[in-house]
C-alpha cells in the first residue's frame, strides 16, 4: 500500500482539510516521516466531514487543540482563547506565535495560518514546531458572545485598554511555561490593528521592564498590513465604506460569497472559517447579524494609529521586526527611513504578473493553490501558505536557538552558532 | 582588464581606431532601427540626448543599448580599479531629475569621473530614464563612469518596488524589464580606487576576509538569497562589535572590530558603500573606516533627507558635496492610494 500526503496529512491533523489543499500538498514528498498507516474507516469519516464543511463553513475549532476561556482577575471579562502547543523535541527552546487580530475580525482569521505553519514545519522536517496562540479580543468573535450582558465593556475598544487585554492574555499565556525546563521565545503576530496593539505593547515592555517579565522572552514583532500614516488617512473613507457594507446575512453562505464579491476577501478556503466567526443571529429575525459594529468604535480610530510607525521602527534592536504589506509598498515618512537604514525586514506581496515572487530568494516559487492568486488586506487569509513560509523564514533567522534541522542544512545548526562560528574566525567576540 | 594597461582615456571621441573598430563591430552585431518609432534616433549621442530630457528610448533601443551595455561591462572585474580624481555616489532610485542635479553639483561627465555604488531603479517615478541614461553614459565613457550593483539591481527586488511595473506600464510589457535586469546580471559588484578606497552597495561579508576572496567570485547572476555576494550587496555597519544578524532579512551587520581588521588586512583607507538612507547624505561610521553615502534627496519624495557625493582627488583628499532636491515645476504630485479598508 502506497501512502499519499493526503493521507498523511488527514491523520496528522483533525482539521477537516478540503480536497483542494489536498491536491496543493502532491507536489511535496512528505515520505521522510513514518507515521502510522491511517485506517480505511477513518479516512472515510475524515472525507464525508470534509464534504460537509466544504459546503457549508468549516469552524475554528478544528485548528487548535486547547481552547480555553480567560477570565480577567481585575475586570472579569473573559476571553475566548485558542492554543495549539509547541512540540519541543532536538532543543530546550519553545517558539510561540501570538497572534492578535484586527478590528471587525476574529480570531478565526488567523486559522487557516495556524494549519500553514504546521505543514511548513511538516516540509522543512523541523523537528521542532512552534506554538500558535490566538484569541478573539474584546467585543469581537465568540468573546464579544461571551460578554454579551455587558455591552459597555464590549465596546471599550480604546488602545489602551486593548494593550491592557493582551497584557494580562500574555501573563495567562506565559503562567503555562512556568517550571518548565524549556526556555520560551515569544514572536507576536499583529494584524492591522492588531499590530498596533502590538507594537504599543511591546514598546511599553521594553520601556517599562515590565513586571510580569516576559520582556526577555519578546523575540519577534510582525505587522500583517498595517501603515500608521496611511491608515490615518484612510479613516476619512471609512463612513462611506461601512455603508456599503450590509447589515444582515440570510444565511453563512450569503455574508462568504459577499466578503468575496466585495474582495475584503480572495481565498474561499479561508473564508469558510473566518466569515462565520464574525456572525451571530439576529435578534429580531432570522437572519444573521455582525457581533461587532464597527462604527460604535471610531471615537476610538484616531489613536488606534498614532505614533504607531515611529514606535514600531524605534523599538530596540533585540526586538527582531517584519512587516508583510499586500500589493503595494504604501510606507509613510517613519516607516521609510527605518526600512531604508534597515531597521526592519520588509516583505511586500503582490499580486504580481510573474506570480510569487519571495523577495529574498533566488528562485520564484509555485503558487501552492492552498493560495489565492489574488490578495488583499487580509494577506494571512488570502496567501495563508505564502505568509507562513515567511514567518518561518523569520524565525528561523531571528531565533538565537530554533534549529534549522531540516535535511539540507548544513552542520550549522541555528544562525546563533553560525554566528558564534563566523565570530570565532574573525577572532572577535559575539554580540 | 589588468590594473597596469588601465590608461584613462581623455574621452571616448579619442579613441584608437582598433577601439573605434571594436565598438562598430559591436553595433553592427544588433539590428539598429532606422524608423524607432519614439526616437528617430538611432546613435548613442542621439540617445543620451533623448534620455537627458527624461524621455525613455524605445524598446528596440533599449535592447541595442543593453547589448552594448554587456560588451562593456562583461569584461569589467568583481573588484574593478579606478583611479583619481573620482566621484563617489549612492542610491539614486529612479530620480532621474535629482541624478542630472548631481552632475551639476559634482561636474558634467566626463569631465568629472564618477563611480555609482547601485540602485539605480525602483521607488521613484523614471528609473526607466535613470537606468537608461547611466547606461548609455556608461557606453559612451566607459573609463570615465563606473557603475556597480546595488541590491535593487535584481529580478525579485524589482518586482516589488517599482521598475517592473514602471516598465510594464511605460512599454506595455515586461520585455524592458527583462533586458535590463538580464544586463545587471554583469554589473561589476565592487570597486577598488587606487587599491586605497573599497567601494560597494552593502558592505562586508564574514565569508571575504580578503578582497582576492572578492575577484574569485562568479557574479554573473541574480543577486542570491545568501552567500558572500548576497552580503557584499545588503550588509550594514553597526554599533555593536561583531558579525550580526541583519534586521533586513539578508546580509549581516557588522561591528567596528571587523572594518579594522578588514581594511588592516586589505591596506585600506576607508570602505565608502551606499544601501542605507542618511539624513545628511553622507555618515561615518567606525572612527572612519567607513563611509556612508547616500544620494536621493528627499528619498521616494517624502523622507527630507539630503543627499551627498564625495569627491576624491589626485592626491586623496576626500570632500562631500551635500544637495536638496531640484526644482522642477510639473513634478507629478505624490498621489497614494487610500485602502478602502484598514482595520
Amino acid at each position: 500500500m502506497t501512502q499519499s500526503p493526503k493521507d498523511i496529512l488527514r491523520r496528522k491533523f483533525k482539521s477537516a482539510i478540503s480536497e483542494d489543499d489536498m491536491n496543493s500538498f502532491d507536489q511535496y514528498d512528505l515520505h521522510s516521516h513514518n507515521p502510522k498507516y491511517p485506517t480505511s474507516r477513518q479516512n472515510k469519516k475524515l472525507e464525508e466531514t470534509s464534504q460537509i464543511h466544504d459546503n457549508i463553513c468549516q469552524k475554528i475549532d478544528n485548528y487548535f487543540s486547547l481552547e480555553e476561556i480567560y477570565q480577567s482577575p481585575t475586570t472579569g471579562y473573559k476571553f475566548q482563547t485558542y492554543y495549539e502547543p509547541p512540540v519541543v523535541k532536538s532543543n530546550n527552546t519553545s517558539v510561540i506565535f501570538v497572534m492578535h487580530h484586527g478590528a471587525g475580525s476574529s480570531a478565526a482569521t488567523f486559522a487557516k495560518l495556524a494549519y500553514s505553519l504546521k505543514i511548513q514545519c511538516e516540509l522543512r522536517s523541523h523537528e521542532d514546531k512552534p506554538g500558535v496562540f490566538t484569541f478573539d479580543m474584546r467585543g469581537h468573535g465568540r468573546t464579544g458572545l461571551l460578554n454579551l450582558q455587558d455591552q459597555g465593556a464590549n465596546g471599550d475598544l480604546s488602545i489602551d485598554t486593548l494593550c491592557e487585554d493582551f497584557r494580562q492574555i500574555m501573563v495567562f499565556l506565559d503562567e503555562k511555561f512556568k517550571g518548565q525546563n524549556t526556555s520560551t521565545q515569544y514572536f507576536l503576530i499583529g494584524h492591522s490593528l492588531g499590530g498596533s496593539v502590538l507594537t504599543k505593547f511591546t514598546t511599553e515592555c521594553c520601556l517599562n521592564n515590565d513586571p510580569t517579565d516576559l520582556n526577555g522572552n519578546l523575540c519577534g514583532l510582525v505587522m500583517i498590513d498595517i501603515v500608521g500614516g496611511t491608515a490615518i488617512r484612510a479613516l476619512s473613507t471609512m463612513d462611506q465604506y461601512l455603508s456599503s457594507v450590509p447589515k444582515h446575512f440570510a444565511s453563512v453562505k450569503q455574508a462568504i460569497d459577499w466578503h468575496l464579491a466585495s474582495n475584503l476577501l480572495h481565498n474561499h478556503q479561508s473564508a469558510i472559517v473566518s466569515v462565520p466567526a464574525l456572525l451571530k443571529k439576529s435578534q429580531y429575525s432570522a437572519s444573521l447579524e455582525w457581533i461587532v459594529n464597527l462604527r460604535d468604535s471610531s471615537i476610538h480610530w484616531q489613536r488606534w494609529f498614532k505614533n504607531l510607525s515611529q514606535e514600531f521602527v524605534a523599538l530596540p534592536s533585540r526586538i527582531s521586526r517584519l512587516l508583510i504589506l499586500a500589493n503595494n509598498d504604501s510606507l509613510d515618512k517613519d516607516l521609510m527611513i527605518g526600512q531604508m537604514q534597515g531597521k526592519y525586514q520588509l516583505i511586500v506581496f503582490h499580486n504580481s504578473q510573474l506570480g510569487a515572487a519571495d523577495p529574498f530568494s533566488a528562485s520564484t516559487k509555485m503558487m501552492n493553490s492552498l493560495d489565492s492568486a489574488i490578495l488583499g488586506h487580509f494577506v494571512h487569509e488570502d496567501i495563508p501558505f505564502r505568509v507562513a513560509s515567511s514567518l518561518m523564514d523569520f524565525v528561523e533567522r531571528n531565533s538565537s536557538d530554533f534549529a534549522a534541522s531540516g535535511p539540507s542544512s548544513s552542520a550549522l545548526k541555528s544562525q546563533k552558532e553560525y554566528l558564534n562560528a563566523m565570530n570565532e574566525k574573525w577572532g572577535v567576540a559575539s554580540k | 582588464m589588468d590594473l597596469d594597461s588601465d590608461i584613462q582615456m581623455e574621452d571616448a571621441v579619442e579613441q584608437t581606431q582598433a577601439e573605434q573598430a571594436e565598438k562598430a563591430s559591436i553595433l553592427s552585431q544588433v539590428p539598429i532601427s532606422i524608423t524607432d518609432p519614439t526616437t528617430q534616433r538611432d546613435t548613442l549621442d542621439g540617445w543620451i540626448e533623448q534620455l537627458s530630457q527624461c524621455k525613455p528610448l524605445s524598446e528596440n533601443s533599449v535592447k541595442q543599448l543593453c547589448a552594448m551595455a554587456i560588451e562593456v561591462v562583461k569584461d569589467e572585474q568583481n573588484v574593478q580599479p579606478v583611479q583619481v580624481p573620482v566621484t563617489i555616489c549612492g542610491d539614486i532610485h529612479g530620480q532621474f531629475h535629482d541624478l542630472m542635479e548631481l552632475f551639476k553639483i559634482g561636474g558634467p561627465c566626463p569631465d568629472t569621473n564618477y563611480l555609482f555604488m547601485g540602485d539605480y531603479v525602483d521607488r521613484g517615478y523614471y528609473s526607466v530614464e535613470t537606468v537608461s541614461y547611466l547606461v548609455a553614459m556608461k557606453i559612451r565613457y566607459p573609463r570615465r563612469i563606473t557603475i556597480l550593483r546595488g541590491n535593487h539591481e535584481s529580478r525579485q527586488i524589482t518586482q516589488v518596488y517599482g521598475f517592473y511595473d514602471e516598465c510594464f506600464r511605460k512599454y506595455g510589457s515586461a520585455n524592458v524589464w527583462k533586458i535590463f535586469t538580464d544586463l545587471f546580471d554583469y554589473f561589476p559588484i565592487t570597486a577598488l580606487v587606487e587599491n586605497s578606497i573599497f567601494c560597494l552597495h552593502g558592505g562586508l561579508s564574514p565569508m571575504i576576509e580578503t578582497i582576492d576572496q572578492v575577484r574569485e567570485l562568479n557574479r554573473i547572476q541574480e543577486v542570491p538569497h545568501e552567500g558572500p555576494m548576497c552580503d557584499l550587496l545588503w550588509s550594514d555597519p553597526d554599533d555593536r562589535g561583531g558579525w550580526g544578524i541583519s534586521p533586513r532579512g539578508a546580509g549581516f551587520t557588522f561591528g567596528q572590530d571587523i572594518s579594522e581588521q578588514f581594511n588592516h588586512t586589505n591596506g585600506l583607507s576607508l570602505v565608502a558603500r551606499a544601501h542605507q538612507l542618511v539624513m545628511e547624505g553622507y555618515s561615518w561610521s567606525h572612527q572612519d573606516l567607513v563611509v556612508t553615502i547616500f544620494s536621493a534627496p528627499n528619498y521616494c519624495y517624502r523622507c527630507g533627507n539630503q543627499a551627498a557625493i564625495m569627491e576624491v582627488d589626485e592626491n586623496h583628499n576626500r570632500n562631500f558635496l551635500q544637495y536638496d532636491p531640484s526644482v522642477r515645476p510639473g513634478e507629478p504630485t505624490v498621489t497614494r492610494k487610500t485602502p478602502d479598508y484598514f482595520l
